[in-house]
């Protein structure tokens, strides 16, 4: 199975999108019109998306002066600014401080939150005790360079700058599982607690597709706590499509840091692919898929260790997990499933209840479980482009904060903020090139993307259908914790 | 050809005045301006030499010399690879605050060996001529001979408006610093393995 690139998919980041020969002075590198930097309190650079470290080495001195003057006139830190339709957004924490600067629109709030990522991706490759143990010992320590022996680092910290114009995950701060069925699912979940039996100090085993949903995951039984944090599952995600989009059909066994379960720790990552047999997908010989395409007929699996020696036993483990979910015909469904995403115009006909006819209002939609730590986010329409889901993916931003924000009942019609039930609040806005209704119910958030000529009507019952029929095929759509 | 890179960040301290920001435009952009603008806060720029088998950027922070500004020190001064302390032998006062600023500086930035880190003593200005209005006053061997009795700081005479000497003082200062750095032993990160920290529950049951 080949898919063509989604252009309403980002791209992998790699080495030749930094653009390592640009500085803070080259024109070039000036359009670039999202910057991301990591510096320590000295103003030294740790980590730029664009150009090279040393070459941006004179703006972290000055977002960093300028953060010291800040708080000496003012007494608090910087945060941010807006200079020339730019906004820049500061973030000092411990030792380190993280800024972003776009002209793409975004809320000061959505830009904090993005450098809260970049924290979590930081950390999750050299610990949070490695920066500030480090950086108290040593001031002049060279953040850069500890980044440089980690695992990918360019790559992983460059692919979440990235996804943070693209992905719901960092906007609703849930991760997104991949659609099969609760059989399926559960089948390969208990096939790896098994698996991890062979492994010394196991704490957790992740399958997960190419797109960077969650297949399965499991934690062996008794452990405390039961589950991994969204947020460390969402940049753990990132870390291993990048891993494993590098090593291709290659295993590998890399130091990583949870930093939400223990920031000043690290632990391994066995990273593997586990290849479903020809037979099961296909009806042939029996034998694993032979593919040229590391991700064809085959999906990631992490088993995740706290014993550094432990390759060869997460290799043993994954050699047996593979051979039982081929046997009973799990990894075939589960590698079936993982290469499809959610398309609005293959969900049955009770889903919109009629309303997706000819005229096809809804673009796209998420559909948000706080408590399940998950969201399920569909597929976008065809009639969109790149540019399109980058703009969407901003307006689900500033319209998850101001929902966030709204307290008690709103306002009953317009385009603003719409009271519909004790339980809930309602949101219609109308943009140039589509409209988001938002719905925040007592344990869900519903965000629909339309059409902009759709009428408030028809979109808030497209949304209560919907959402039945999501309520009611969850066990398909979210992964048991 | 060059094997390895490092940053290195050099602080430029003195009065106000002495031309420290001429220093540096001269250093980095080889241009110089009669016009005096007192420094706001700090001003910033960089280059990249090589020296022997390593390219190092400079990142240079021209601090102002004004008492208002000094609060910012501590801020200013951390992590600091290296410091050049300017001063004017036209100017006595200049001269005399010296032992503050170097000492104003290692107590703010707490380098972890203060007597071997790299500090430079620059005295600019040389090229003024003795006349009405100006007349130097500070001689090569009385600043010399400060210098040797603060450990043997290096020392250098320039004149950021000629160009006389300024790339070999910015020179010195960053081969000071990298052989500093060399000697300083660097903090690896630590390699902890941790999983039990949060409560993991008694084996029984686990696998």
């Amino acid at each position: 199975m080949t898919r063509a690139r989604d252009a309403r998919a980002p791209r992998a980041w790699t080495a030749a999108h930094k653009r390592a020969r640009e500085h803070d002075e080259h024109d070039d590198w000036r359009r670039r019109r999202r910057h991301v930097l990591a510096f320590t309190s000295a103003g030294k650079p740790a980590w730029t998306r664009y150009g090279s470290t040393h070459g941006v080495s004179g703006l972290c001195a000055t977002l960093q002066a300028l953060g010291a003057v800040s708080a000496s006139a003012m007494g608090g830190e910087l945060e941010g600014a807006e200079v020339g339709g730019r906004r820049l957004a500061r973030r000092a924490s411990g030792a380190m401080t993280y800024a972003t600067s776009s002209d793409r629109g975004e809320s000061a709030a959505t830009l904090e939150k993005h450098l809260e990522w970049v924290e979590r991706g930081v950390k999750m490759l050299v610990t949070n005790a490695g920066l500030e143990t480090a950086l108290a010992k040593n001031a002049k320590f060279d953040v850069g360079r500890a980044l440089a022996t980690a695992t990918r680092a360019d790559e992983v910290l460059g692919q979440l700058a990235r996804n943070l114009s693209w992905e719901t995950c960092y906007v609703f701060d849930t991760y997104t599982a991949v659609r099969v069925r609760a059989e399926v699912r559960e089948t390969v979940a208990r096939a790896m607690v098994e698996a991890m039996k062979t492994v010394t100090k196991p704490f957790a085993c992740v399958a997960f597709g190419d797109d960077g949903r969650v297949g399965a995951y499991a934690k062996p039984r008794g452990h405390r706590p039961t589950t991994i944090a969204a947020s460390d599952l969402i940049v753990l995600m990132n870390f291993l499509r990048v891993v494993s989009r590098c090593e291709g059909d290659e295993d590998s066994f890399t130091r990583v840091c949870l930093p939400e379960f223990n920031p000043d720790g690290f632990m391994r990552a066995y990273t593997a692919r586990l290849r479903a047999r020809d037979g099961d997908a296909a009806g042939d010989e029996g034998q694993p898929v032979k593919s040229t395409r590391a991700s064809s007929g085959s999906i990631g699996i992490c088993i995740i260790t706290a014993s550094a020696d432990a390759m060869e036993e997460c290799r043993a483990a994954r050699d047996a997990l593979e051979k039982r979910l081929n046997d009973d015909g799990a990894l075939a469904q589960m590698v079936a499933a993982a290469g499809e995403s959610m398309s609005i115009a293959k969900l049955p006909s009770e889903a919109l209840g009629g309303f997706q006819d000819a005229s096809e209002p809804l673009l796209h939609f998420v559909y948000n479980r706080p408590a399940r730590h998950q969201h399920v986010s569909s597929a976008f329409s065809p009639s969109l482009n790149g540019a399109d889901v980058k703009a969407i993916t901003r307006a689900y931003a500033s319209t998850y904060t101001s929902m966030k924000e709204t307290e008690g009942v709103v306002d009953a019609s317009g385009p603003g903020p719409k009271f519909i039930g004790a339980a809930q609040r309602v949101r219609y806005e109308r943009r140039a090139r589509f409209s988001v209704l938002a719905c925040v119910g007592g344990d869900f958030e519903i965000y629909l993307t339309l059409k902009p000529s759709t009428t408030t009507t028809t979109a808030v019952a497209l949304c209560n259908r919907l959402c039945v029929w999501l309520r009611v095929h969850e066990p398909e759509l979210f992964v048991e914790e | 050809m060059a094997s390895r890179r490092t940053l290195l960040k050099v602080i430029i301290l003195g009065d106000s005045g002495v031309g420290k920001t001429s220093l540096m435009a001269q250093y980095v952009n080889n241009k110089f301006s009669k016009q005096y603008k007192a420094t706001i806060g700090a001003d910033f720029m960089t280059k990249e030499i090589v020296i022997d088998d390593t390219v190092v950027t400079l990142q240079i922070w021209d601090t102002a010399g004004q008492e208002r500004f000094q609060s910012l020190g501590v801020s200013f001064y951390r992590g600091a690879d290296c410091v050049m302390c300017v001063y004017d032998v036209n100017s006595a006062k200049s001269f005399e605050s010296l032992e503050n600023w170097r000492n104003e500086f290692l107590v703010q930035a707490s380098p972890s060996d203060p007597e071997k880190f790299p500090v430079v003593v620059v005295g600019n200005k040389i090229d003024v001529e003795d006349g009405k209005d100006s007349k130097r006053v500070i001689s090569e061997k009385k600043a010399k001979s400060w210098c040797t009795s603060k450990g043997g700081l290096m020392h250098f005479e320039c004149s950021a408006k000629e160009d006389i000497n300024v790339d070999a003082a910015f020179e010195a200062v960053a081969r000071f610093a990298v052989q500093n750095e060399d000697a300083e032993e660097d903090v690896y990160l630590p390699d902890t393995v941790s999983i039990d920290t949060r409560g993991a529950a008694p084996s029984s049951g686990c696998c």
